[in-house]
Parts: structure tokens; C-alpha cells; sequence
């Protein structure tokens, strides 16, 4: 098979495509996502319990869910600004933000 | 208590009498009703733990081992230095709703381990069994580290790096400092709690120094070659103190060799440096709590499973705060209650026979450079399976032309949140 597709340019460089993006995906493989009550845990440690906000912190549980994952979305993309936020946005995935987003509308941060 | 009547004790306890507390089966907990979990230690990540399990398994059966009726919170100590905020501020009673909503306070100090039958021992000469123990023993100073400093000396010349009657010997001695004199503070290696904290201390010293003595200088004397948040620190300090804060690198001459009490003055490799104000942060390691139970490495600090915050050296036992080494974690208050709320987690999963899922981790450490300005630093950690370590998902830090007055609002609001969700 490798002296086949060495005489085979074409396959052989789409193999070598292939190998290299398995490559790189392999790198960018998501970490086995931690539970959501644990993730939510990083955000109440600001946001007050379930999420109601405190002092400066605006409530998260108030959010529609679609609200909450552009609004996370823009901050890890840079698209929004904000004082804290953009650093710690980078930290999550997009299902992260889509479960936060159902976990503190949902069932109102209650575990 | 010394080490051989320690032991003594335990090996009383371990030889009878107490023969009623092994009802319990301690390797079949079939469910989190008679599973026993004790939690040691009212620091912030012990509290966080206790109210944690309480939150995510109301019918659990929790004892909190704890000697003292209040805490003295460390976070806001340096203001208190620099008379931006009263002691007593920092003053918390322990709630004490804990006990109506599942978590026994047991009033004594845990004094010992007998791991083999799975209790914890206490000063009041009884043992309490557990299923998982969860101790946050804090901090302790390497006393025999600096040639010339020791607890005696230390009740003269303040380290301030834990809260209560140091802070407000350290804020006596700069008030009473005259116009025109030094301070020299002197920084331990890393690792050490609250690695910005030092800077932060600087920056509000000299915010009253500014005010009240604007002749005076403080001098750092560091035993690192770069500090946390290094670059916002100095841009701070030239743009609101110039020329008030001299920092001393590793490199320079910043670790000091020894320390004479008498003529209060530190000496390095190079030099000696003569202080009206001596404030020196000793070398640290995982409170003694840790030795006691022999949950600390040659490191002095205790080795741990950062999925689960078990220690590698005792099974059934976790370590979370400050005494335990989570690299690439620093050691600070916003990381001890992500810890604790993970362990905490953890622990209702290995009780119910569920495999924990990874820790979600965070810190976000605020250090105040005048009252009304603040930077921080951001970091998020997973663990990584190929690594068998925890890893930085993200970081970062203030930007330089960030907005540092927004940050200092939300170092408040953060401080709130925090002592709102430890004691009210």
C-alpha cells in the first residue's frame, strides 16, 4: 500500500492531507468535558448562587439561552469587549456555553 | 502537643475504646445517606467545601472540624496595612445555619490521622470516622529558613501574611515610620500564597506613603527573577509612585542571606539594607495540619490527584487550598474555592460509585494598585490525560491600556461574592 501510493502522487498527497489534519485535530481534540454543574461553579464564583448576579456582576440566569451563547461566543471571539470576560470565555468550548446556557435557565442554577 | 505525645494519643485511640465508632462498614458506603464526610479546617476552601456538599447533597451527613468561632479573612489585609480598611472587616463569624442544613460544626482542632480505620483525630481526645476526608489546612511558615528569623522574631518584625494581630502590627510600624525612612520587604521563592500579593501590599504602602511620608522608599528584596503581573505592577508604580517602590531581582541582589532582628537589617550576597520598617514573608509550606497527618512531600506541600484533589499518599483523604500543590494553579483565594467546589464534587461522585467527571478550574486573582485601580489575572485549567496533569485552557491578564477603575469595581463586587458566599 505505501509503494502504491507513493507511484500515485495525487493519493499520496490526500493521505498526507488527511494524516496531517487527523494530526491537528488530534491536538485540538476537545478535553472530556467536565460536568455542568462543575463549569457553572467557575461562573457563580462572580455571578453569585445559580447565577442571580452580584454587585457588579450581572445575573446569567436572566439570559434567554440563545442570549447567553452569542453573548459568550462574542466575548471568546473577541467580537464584544469586556474587563474580564473575553479571558475567561477563552477557557470554554461551545457546548460548554450551550449547557451553561440551559443549566442557569432551566433549572435555575438548582442542582 | 509535640510529636511523641501526638503520638502517644493516637496509639491510645488506635488501641481500644473506641471500639463503638467501627459500626460502620467503612468500604461499603451503598449510599451518600450513610456515607460520612468530614471536612477539616474553616479557611476559605474548607468552608467552600462544606457549603458545596451542601448545596449538591442536602442529605448528606457532613462534619466540619474547626477550632475557632470566627475567621479572619487574608484577602483585604493589605488594605487594612495601608489603613484603607478596619481589622474587623475581615472579621467573620461561621454561620451558624450549617448545622440545621446538614453540616455538624465540631469545635476542636484535627490533631492526627489513623488512615488504616479511616478516622480523623481531634484534641478533644476523640476520633470521628469518615468514608472521604477533606482537609484544607492552609499555610505554615518555614520557620527555620531565614538565619535570624523566627516566631519569636516575628512578633517584632511582622510578616503580615496571614491576617489578625500581624496586620495591624505592620500597620503600626508604617504609621509610626518617620518621613524619609525605608521599608524593606522581603519575598520568598515560589510557591507561596497569594503570589501577587506581595506587589499588591507595595503598591498600597506606598499609596500611604505618598500621602502621609513622601520622602520614604520601599525596597523590595526578591527572591524570584519576575513577579505576577509584573509588567502592570511597574507601569503602576512609575505612573503613581515614581521612584517610591524599588524592586530587587533575584539577579540583583534580592535574596536575602540572613537578618539581624537588633539592628533591623537584612543582609543579601552583596550588601546590607537598613529598615525603619521590616517586613519579611517567610519561605511557606501546606499548614501544619498536613505534617500531622503526613499529607505533605519533601516539598512541604501535600501531592494530590487533580481530578478528584485525593491525595496520592492517602487514599480516601483529599487536600484542597493552598496546602496543596495543583501546578499550575497558584495558591489564591479565587483557586481554593474552585478546588473545593471540584473536590466537593468529586466526592459525591466516588460515594455514589460514579467515576468523577475532569475538574472545570479557575482563577481570577484582582490586586489592587491604589484604592480605586485594579489588575488581574485570569487562568481556567483542565486536566489533560495524556499530560496526568492539569493544564491552562486559557489566561491572561489586564491589558495595558485596560480599564484598571472597572477592575477595581469588580475586585470589590468579587469581594463581596466571596464573603457573602462563605458566611452569610
Amino acid at each position: 500500500m505505501r509503494l502504491k501510493s507513493l507511484s500515485n502522487i495525487p493519493v499520496f498527497a490526500g493521505l498526507l492531507l488527511l494524516f496531517t489534519l487527523t494530526a491537528r485535530a488530534q491536538t485540538d481534540i476537545p478535553l472530556p468535558r467536565p460536568e455542568v454543574g462543575r463549569i457553572a461553579a467557575t461562573c457563580e464564583a462572580c455571578h453569585g448562587n445559580r447565577g442571580q448576579g452580584s454587585g457588579e456582576f450581572p445575573a446569567i440566569s436572566s439570559l434567554t439561552d440563545s442570549v447567553f451563547i452569542q453573548k459568550m461566543a462574542d466575548f471568546k471571539s473577541d467580537k464584544t469587549t469586556a474587563t474580564v470576560m473575553n479571558r475567561i470565555a477563552k477557557g470554554y468550548q461551545d457546548t460548554d456555553f450551550v449547557n451553561l446556557a440551559r443549566f442557569f435557565s432551566r433549572s435555575g442554577g438548582i442542582r | 502537643m509535640n510529636p511523641m505525645t501526638r503520638r502517644g494519643f493516637l496509639l491510645t485511640l488506635a488501641g481500644g475504646g473506641l471500639s463503638a465508632c467501627t459500626r460502620h462498614k467503612p468500604f461499603a458506603v451503598s449510599g451518600i445517606k450513610e456515607a460520612r464526610v468530614v471536612v477539616v479546617g474553616g479557611g476559605i476552601a474548607g468552608i467552600t467545601a462544606v457549603r458545596h456538599l451542601m448545596t449538591i447533597a442536602p442529605s448528606l451527613d457532613i462534619k466540619w472540624v474547626e477550632p475557632n468561632a470566627y475567621h479572619l479573612m487574608c484577602p483585604g489585609s493589605n488594605e487594612v496595612i495601608s489603613d484603607l480598611r478596619k481589622l474587623r472587616e475581615l472579621r467573620h463569624e461561621y454561620p451558624a445555619s450549617f448545622s440545621s442544613q446538614g453540616a455538624e460544626k465540631i469545635r476542636a482542632e484535627a490533631i492526627g490521622l489513623n488512615p488504616r480505620e479511616r478516622k480523623v483525630m481531634l484534641s478533644t481526645q476523640t476520633a470521628l470516622p469518615y468514608d472521604r476526608l477533606i482537609v484544607a489546612p492552609g499555610i505554615d511558615f518555614r520557620w527555620n529558613a531565614i538565619e535570624g528569623y523566627d516566631e519569636v522574631t516575628s512578633k517584632t518584625i511582622p510578616h503580615a501574611w496571614k491576617a489578625g494581630l500581624q496586620t495591624l502590627l505592620l500597620r503600626r510600624q508604617l504609621r509610626a515610620m518617620p518621613n524619609g525612612g525605608v521599608v524593606v520587604m522581603t519575598v520568598p521563592a515560589a510557591p507561596y500564597r497569594c503570589p501577587p500579593g506581595p506587589y499588591e501590599r507595595a503598591s498600597l504602602m506606598a499609596h500611604f506613603l505618598k500621602r502621609y511620608k513622601p520622602r520614604s522608599k520601599i525596597i523590595i528584596l526578591d527572591a524570584k527573577s519576575q513577579f505576577s503581573k509584573q509588567s502592570l505592577f511597574e507601569a503602576a508604580w512609575k505612573e503613581h509612585y515614581p521612584a517610591l517602590i524599588e524592586w530587587v531581582s533575584l539577579e540583583r541582589e534580592g535574596n536575602m542571606e540572613r537578618l539581624d532582628g537588633d539592628k533591623s537589617t537584612v543582609y543579601t550576597e552583596f550588601g546590607s539594607h537598613k529598615a525603619d520598617v521590616l517586613n519579611v514573608i517567610p519561605p511557606q509550606k501546606a499548614g501544619r495540619i498536613a505534617s500531622w497527618m503526613d499529607l505533605a512531600d519533601e516539598s512541604g506541600w501535600c501531592p494530590i490527584d487533580p481530578v478528584t484533589f485525593e491525595s496520592t499518599r492517602i487514599p480516601h483523604v483529599h487536600v484542597i487550598g493552598d496546602a496543596c500543590s495543583a501546578h499550575p494553579m497558584p495558591k489564591s483565594a479565587f483557586a481554593s474555592q474552585s478546588q473545593a467546589r471540584n473536590c466537593a464534587a468529586a466526592v459525591m461522585a466516588l460515594l455514589q460509585g460514579r467515576e468523577p467527571t475532569p475538574p472545570s478550574l479557575i482563577n481570577h486573582c484582582y490586586s489592587l494598585v491604589c484604592p480605586d485601580e485594579a489588575i488581574s489575572l485570569t487562568g481556567t485549567y483542565e486536566y489533560s490525560r495524556q499530560q496526568k496533569q492539569l493544564i491552562v485552557t486559557a489566561s491572561g491578564q489586564t491589558p495595558r491600556q485596560g480599564d484598571r477603575r472597572a477592575e477595581a469595581r469588580y475586585a470589590r463586587s468579587w469581594y463581596e461574592a466571596l464573603n457573602q458566599s462563605l458566611f452569610s
